[in-house]
């Protein structure tokens, strides 16, 4: 009995000890490359994680967004400019966002809108818009944009004698710099950043630009 | 009594040396590692609290004047390295990443021979077809030709998860991101040729695949637009 009751001391003993050990959770493991490239064969991806199809219709994180894809072909792009570079040199005004289908582009987040800028800058052109970012796509001729820097003569853009706030215009810049624009080229505007395009070319400049909320900001302000 | 205590001490002895001969740490389930900086295996370390952290990232406080001959010369330099970015030369893109919105160059190509996709290891000629639930994407084509097919299903359709490449590297992945999704190839989509100049836009949830036409490949600027708060993180 004596001696059963010292094995069953030291079992315990032992199970005692073993425990001690610090425990680790199951973690990823290193393993062997499951794909071998000289064989072609596939791989192994033990923790890919299938992904169910949406349910139609789910609209969880983007409401108020387009539910298809838009496309718009260089040849388009081209003449929308065209159109627009033509009524100018026949002295007429169109409203450039009819110059190309689906436009202008409104959404929750962004929105997208075509420019004419005509080959003389139209007075207080300069504008500083402190509600979003603008990404500019030229889509025709040729121009100048002059931004940052300070705007000159700066207040605050009043229409029907209501001010809108965060939209600024102004005469000029000073202290900007210049960018000489043609056509494919993209630009990545600041919120905040005074700009003003102007373009010498026959046909003047026609550009798209995406406006970025920065977020929270009411569209009603963005001008 | 008192001759019974030695032999528990020695039996925890050979116990704990026991343990440490089968192999170290023992593996538990339900048990969770203690937080060190080294971070868990695949993930970065964790970020340390800070007070008040900045809205990530700020906007950047200059204009950044992408030039059509700049992108002209870079897709030249990438076609000429095939696609290999380690043998990139010429002028780089300066991408921008804001809270809000980001913009970066895309070059693809269509490999020579089937090889595991990008994401979801399916052996193919292309990448995979992308599936992002918090970001809207509008691409610029820049350079080269192919396909851009749009809507429809991603058959195969995976979560997305990280790292890229890990068939190749051997590493398991173990960080899967919400909200975007992998696969190909594309079920009853729109195929649109593109070609240089041409503009898509891709609202949220709307699977896009791109296609690209062999020698030439496809270079575009993708503009990702943050539909909400949704981590910059796992925008791609």
């Amino acid at each position: 009995m004596l001696v059963f009751g010292r094995v069953a001391v030291v079992v315990i003993g032992v199970l005692a000890g073993y425990s001690l050990l610090p425990v680790r959770a199951l973690v990823a493991q290193p393993q062997k490359p499951s794909y071998d490239p000289k064989r072609g064969q596939a791989p192994v991806w033990e923790t890919a994680v299938p992904a169910p199809p949406l349910s139609p219709g789910a609209r969880t994180l983007w409401p108020n967004q387009p539910s298809q894809a838009t496309y718009w072909s260089i040849q388009d792009i081209h003449k929308a400019h065209q159109v627009l570079a033509d009524a100018e040199s026949a002295g007429r005004t169109i409203e450039p966002n009819t110059a190309l289908h689906d436009f202008p582009y409104w959404t929750r987040t962004h929105s997208m809108f075509i420019y004419h800028t005509p080959r003389k800058p139209a007075a207080n052109s300069t504008q500083q818009h402190m509600g979003y970012a603008q990404v500019v796509v030229v889509m025709g001729g040729s121009g100048t944009l002059v931004a940052g820097g300070r705007i000159h003569n700066a207040h605050v853009l009043t229409e029907s004698g209501q001010q809108i706030p965060g939209e600024l215009r102004g005469s000029s810049i000073d202290d900007g710099k210049t960018y000489r624009l043609t056509v494919g080229d993209m630009l990545s505007i600041p919120p905040n950043t005074p700009a003003q395009f102007s373009s010498e070319a026959p046909g003047g400049l026609t550009y798209m630009v995406m406006k970025v909320n920065a977020m929270l900001y009411p569209w009603d302000l963005i001008r | 009594m008192k001759s019974l205590v030695p032999l528990l001490f020695i039996g925890m002895i050979v116990g704990y040396s026991g343990a440490l001969l089968a192999g170290g740490a023992r593996a538990s389930v339900g048990a969770q590692p203690a937080q060190t900086n080294q971070g868990r295996q695949g993930m970065p370390p964790p970020i340390p609290p800070t007070a008040n952290p900045p809205l990530y990232p700020d906007p950047p406080a200059q204009v950044i004047h992408w030039t059509s001959e700049d992108m002209r010369k870079i897709y030249e330099a990438r076609v000429a390295a095939k696609g290999n970015a380690a043998a990139e030369a010429g002028p780089r893109f300066p991408g921008v990443s804001t809270r809000t919105y980001g913009a970066n160059l895309f070059f693809r190509v269509k490999f020579d021979s089937p090889k595991p996709a990008n994401r979801s290891g399916i052996v193919s000629l292309v990448d995979d077809a992308d599936q992002h639930e918090g970001v809207t994407d509008f691409y610029v084509m820049t350079g080269g030709s192919g396909q851009m097919v749009t809507d429809g299903v991603i058959e195969n359709r995976q979560y997305g998860h990280n790292p890229r490449g890990s068939a190749e590297t051997g590493a398991k992945t173990t960080v899967v991101f919400p909200g975007e999704f992998n696969g190909q190839p594309i079920r009853d989509g729109h195929t649109y040729d593109v070609t240089n100049g041409d503009w898509l836009a891709i609202p949220p949830g709307v699977p896009h695949w791109p296609g690209y036409n062999p020698g030439v490949g496809l270079m575009y600027v993708g503009v990702k637009i943050n539909i909400g708060q949704y981590g910059t993180n796992v925008m791609y």
